[in-house]
């Protein structure tokens, strides 16, 4: 089915839109910082806003461009117009950043948001009413049988993603990396969640609370979750700031945070949450258990997985808590037409999930390929594919020059004219490229760059699939 | 509760314990399982003749107008995601399932 425009894109031209996101993207909060990492700062998230001019914000993303240029600039901003209804304050003095706090949480930078989340939304969310069909009419028993048959595939065998890290040649750095990503989630605290916890829905209400307060430490601070997984990051000598590691994050994994504030924040989608909580309450578990084995395995005695283990044992109580004393209490009072729509998120999240696992998957074997692609890349010049100089794009950048990590939507030669630069494909990943040095990087690949010499020039082309994989 | 995994590529049509279902393209696009017998006569509807313009099929036997959302109110609960199709058949586990592929008249439009 082709993407459709909504009545809110369809009354703004793309030119509108683009002001719109230009609006909220060009803070001095989010231009390009001097460092790939951000410490101490909670407010400073890049967003390359020179790229937006090349994204069309205004369509619903298909489900094959979910890792695009153009998905990762949207979670970005997404992420940030959500979490500026939450509180961070930094782990130092906040004097050093006390600008940058006021202006993140600001009326004019929250409306500039708010003027373009709805759209970002559809733009990135869209897609799954089109992947997803839930018809029927639903009860109960079909219900539970239904959630039984697709967690017992879900909780059987071994995660595509612990293998792969497993196999990894570079296995400290795919693990590291599968860490990070975590932290975009992880280190919020279950913040969506807390959305659905005012008002008043009877005694669910109370149920859904308990989860939250698990997630909480029930007030104590050793207890939270949060807590327990920055014992994870300090026991590998990862910093715990809130989104210090920004630029290393998918646009995938984001997805996976931004989902439950989409959810959670507008509470028509309110039956549509429960579904994805109940998926992801009842599928955790099986795969901390995997994960806590193989950061085991691979940091054998230097490694906090408690975080991990937790799970394990909440989780089981958490998946029970949803189904029956949150779902089943509230489709018997408000009927099972709701039904479709928590079975409709539970399948949003289960689709989300499983395109975060193979976005995570594919930038751990790219980046652990780095040094096939830049094999790869010295003999396609050598095979004379490279492009005359006037057909390539070139960049001259001076020392020091970092560009914020981001993808491309092909595969991209990228030559080096003089100068050196480290071209960085993940967390404390990179390769070092000097003068007729060249690298491919690969389609919808997270990188990003830093120029070592006093200057350095350069120039990228795209490259075809079939040139790719002949040389 | 039998929970059941389609590939409409190899199967659009299914026998289970009694009852025949085949899947049911809506005019909308929307992939459905529905049960075959016309409530009519108990005709076969899969043969029927689709009209997106009144959104209403017309049973082969005994020419039975049958609104399209009448059709889908007598769906079986299902979710068609990712290529497939995973429906839920309030029968006993256990009971007998006849997968085939036949040619679905009244998808053809």
């Amino acid at each position: 089915m082709p993407a459709k425009k909504t009545p809110l894109q369809r009354s703004r031209s793309r030119d509108e839109i683009r002001r719109l996101a230009h609006n909220y993207a060009d803070s001095q909060l989010f231009i390009n910082p001097g460092d790939f990492i951000v410490q101490s700062n909670p407010y400073r998230r890049p967003l390359r806003p020179q790229d937006l001019d090349g994204f069309d914000f205004s369509r619903q993303l298909p489900r094959d461009q979910f890792f695009s240029a153009s998905a990762l600039a949207a979670q970005r901003i997404l992420l940030n117009v959500y979490e500026s209804e939450l509180i961070f304050l930094p782990k130092g003095p906040l004097a050093p950043v006390e600008q940058d706090f006021r202006t993140f949480y600001a009326d004019e930078i929250k409306l500039a948001g708010e003027a373009i989340r709805p759209i970002l939304e559809d733009h990135l969310f869209g897609f799954l009413d089109r992947e997803i069909d839930v018809s029927g009419p639903w009860s109960l028993p079909a219900m539970r049988a239904y959630f039984a048959t697709r967690l017992d595939e879900a909780n059987r065998g071994e995660s595509r993603v612990v293998e792969t890290i497993l196999a990894a040649g570079d296995k400290e750095a795919a693990a590291t990396d599968f860490l990070i990503q975590l932290a975009a989630d992880f280190l919020t605290e279950a913040s969506a969640m807390a959305r659905n916890v005012l008002g008043n829905f009877g005694a669910p209400l109370s149920e859904l609370f308990k989860v939250l307060i698990d997630e909480y430490g029930y007030g104590v601070p050793e207890a939270k979750h949060s807590t327990l997984f920055e014992k994870t990051l300090e026991s590998r000598e990862l910093l715990t700031d809130i989104h210090a590691y920004w630029q290393f994050y998918l646009g995938s994994s984001l997805a996976l945070v931004n989902y439950f504030h989409l959810v959670s924040r507008n509470h028509a989608n309110f039956f549509r949450y429960l579904g994805a909580l109940y998926y992801t309450e009842s599928t955790l578990s099986h795969a901390n258990r995997q994960q806590a084995r193989m950061l085991q395995r691979i940091f054998p005695g230097a490694v906090d997985t408690r975080y991990f283990e937790e799970h394990v044992h909440i989780d089981q109580h958490h998946s029970r808590m949803v189904l029956s004393k949150i779902i089943e209490p509230i489709v018997e009072r408000c009927g099972d037409a709701v039904i479709l729509e928590i079975v409709r998120g539970f399948e949003e999240f289960r689709l989300l999930q499983g395109l975060a696992d193979e976005d995570l998957i594919a930038q751990i074997e790219w980046s652990n390929a780095r040094e096939e692609y830049h094999a790869k890349a010295q003999r396609l010049v050598a095979q004379g594919n490279l492009r005359r100089p006037a057909q390539r794009t070139a960049f001259k950048e001076t020392k020091g020059e970092l560009s914020v990590t981001h993808v491309h939507d092909e595969h991209e030669l990228f030559l080096v004219e003089d100068g050196t630069i480290d071209l960085v494909t993940g967390y404390g990943q990179s390769v070092r490229l000097t003068a007729g040095d060249a690298m491919v990087i690969a389609r919808n690949r997270l990188h990003g760059s830093v120029v070592l010499s006093e200057a350095c020039r350069y120039s990228v082309q795209p490259v075809e699939d079939a040139q790719l994989w002949s040389c | 509760m039998v929970v059941l995994e389609i590939d409409p590529n190899e199967c659009n049509y299914l026998t289970v314990g009694e009852e025949s279902f085949f899947l049911f393209r809506t005019c909308d696009e929307r992939t459905m399982v529905c049960p075959d017998a016309c409530p009519h006569r108990g005709g076969p509807l899969h043969m029927g003749k689709m009209n997106c313009q009144t959104r209403s099929l017309t049973c082969p036997w005994h020419e039975t107008v049958i609104m399209e959302r009448a059709l889908t109110r007598r769906s079986v609960p299902a979710v068609a995601a990712s290529g497939r199709v995973t429906a839920v058949f309030s029968v006993a586990p256990g009971t007998p399932v006849l997968r085939t592929k036949r040619r679905i008249f009244v998808n053809e439009r």
